[in-house]
């Protein structure tokens, strides 16, 4: 028994490395050491939640902002289930929003990620996830604070 | 009524290469004689007005015999059973069904409902790669099949086709074993579990779900969220007990997921069928990361 079992784990070890040669070392280096994994108070005014999901493969991916009285993103959450490129993905895009205003995460581009993870073609629909979800959670965030921002303008103007 | 529209009416939705006898078919029956209608009621099936019959696949061969034994006696029918007899002599076999084929060893003609795979001579024959998977095991193109039967043929053709049976035969032989062995491999693989078999005859049907549809059905969020919470609570689940409870809990939605699946491939509702084969897909992955989870547990 012992035997079968140490050949069932050589396997798995086998089977491990062969499905992460398949990836580029800057997706490897975000899949195992990903930045800001974690989850956010959904309900603080202040935190914007995006929820998206891929319907071809069923990867879903959870990326949240927080955001200060100036519109600058100080904090970035994320949580994905799916491939290793739908989690390097979102790891990135938490690294690059942090820090930035508003506006300025919103354009940020999914062919920018993919190039940074050298992403191949059948895995740029992972890069277009992460960008949706940054737009999903700016819009949430938008949501939440319109009518301070109304406010805003209303008293600016 | 007129054979083009046959033409048409099977085309739109399937290759235009697989029906093209059947276009054949039916110009030769109107042409021949006019009292004799030809229409199609729905995809795949053949329907003669004149006389309330349907006719399924359009395989030649077996379509010749279904028109011939229930209505030999039918003076209407003669130009069918023309045709079945012309037919059963071969003068027609080159100009009407494109997908006879022959014994590449003996020259023999194949009943390719009997010799898809193997001649009465014993030789493989080549790949038909111009069949789908459904056709491949002898099933109309439907997401509900029987199982337990395509198990069976699964099993009797590994054991014909597999390679260690040819080592001691000729080239040719080898590599069609082990192209027929990849092919058979492959259609029961889609086939056996109901989210590939229903992928597929999207697929089949030009409804394939695309990698970049996630703005079409990517935003319900409430079921987004069911997702995450499973996916969560697998990841934080300690115990097998825990684990259990997800799960149940996931079982129970794929189960529903499957019985919606089986009404909307009946109901011919593509689009619902595919809202759900996209939401088992999600299921499926959390099916897999239990299962994965499961194996870890054990090897502790």
């Amino acid at each position: 028994m012992a035997l079968f079992r140490n050949v069932r784990c050589l396997k798995s070890v086998v089977e491990n490395r062969t499905s992460v040669a398949l990836y580029h070392k800057n997706v490897i280096d975000h899949y195992e050491n990903p930045r800001n994994v974690g989850s956010l108070d959904k309900s603080d005014k202040k935190v914007g939640t995006g929820l998206v999901g891929a319907p071809a493969c069923g990867d879903v991916m959870k990326l949240q902002i927080k955001v200060d009285d100036d519109g600058k993103i100080v904090d970035a959450r994320f949580k994905t289930f799916g491939c290793g490129s739908a989690i390097a993905s979102s790891s990135l895009a938490t690294e690059w929003i942090k820090g930035k205003s508003v506006s300025e995460a919103k354009d940020i581009k999914n062919t920018d990620i993919a190039k940074e993870l050298c992403l191949p073609p059948v895995k740029l629909h992972c890069s277009m996830l992460a960008e949706d979800a940054i737009k999903a959670a700016l819009k949430d965030y938008r949501i939440k604070n319109q009518d301070d921002m109304e406010d805003k303008e209303a008293a600016e103007g | 009524m007129a054979a083009t529209n046959i033409g048409v009416a099977f085309t739109r939705s399937h290759s235009a290469l697989s029906f093209r006898p059947l276009t054949k078919i039916c110009r030769l029956l109107n042409n021949a004689d006019s009292s004799i209608g030809v229409t199609s009621s729905s995809t795949r099936k053949l329907v003669c007005s004149t006389h309330d019959i349907e006719f399924g696949l359009p395989n030649i061969t077996r379509l010749a015999y279904t028109i011939k034994s229930p209505f030999s006696s039918d003076p209407k029918c003669s130009t069918l059973l023309k045709l079945c007899r012309l037919s059963e002599r071969r003068q027609m076999v080159t100009s009407v069904d494109e997908h006879e084929k022959n014994c590449w060893r003996c020259g023999r003609q194949l009943d390719l409902e009997e010799e898809l795979f193997f001649c009465e001579c014993g030789v493989v024959q080549e790949v038909s790669d111009d069949l789908t998977y459904f056709e491949l095991f002898g099933f109309d193109t439907k997401f509900d099949i029987d199982v337990e039967m395509l198990s069976k043929m699964y099993k009797i053709l590994q054991t014909r086709l597999h390679p260690d049976k040819f080592t001691q035969k000729s080239e040719e032989e080898r590599e069609f074993s082990v192209g027929q062995s990849t092919l058979v491999n492959r259609a029961y693989k889609t086939l056996s579990k109901p989210l590939t078999r229903g992928l597929y005859l999207l697929e089949l049907q030009g409804h394939a779900v695309e990698e970049d549809s996630m703005h079409e059905y990517g935003t319900d969020s409430e079921f987004l969220m069911q997702i995450m919470d499973l996916n969560e609570r697998l990841g934080e689940a300690e115990s097998v007990a825990d684990i259990t409870s997800v799960t149940n809990e996931n079982n129970a939605y794929m189960e529903e997921c499957l019985s919606l699946l089986s009404s909307a491939f009946k109901e011919d509702n593509i689009d619902f069928a595919k809202q759900i084969l996209i939401k088992l897909q999600y299921y499926t992955n959390v099916d897999d990361q239990i299962k994965e989870k499961l194996r870890k547990e054990m090897d502790i």
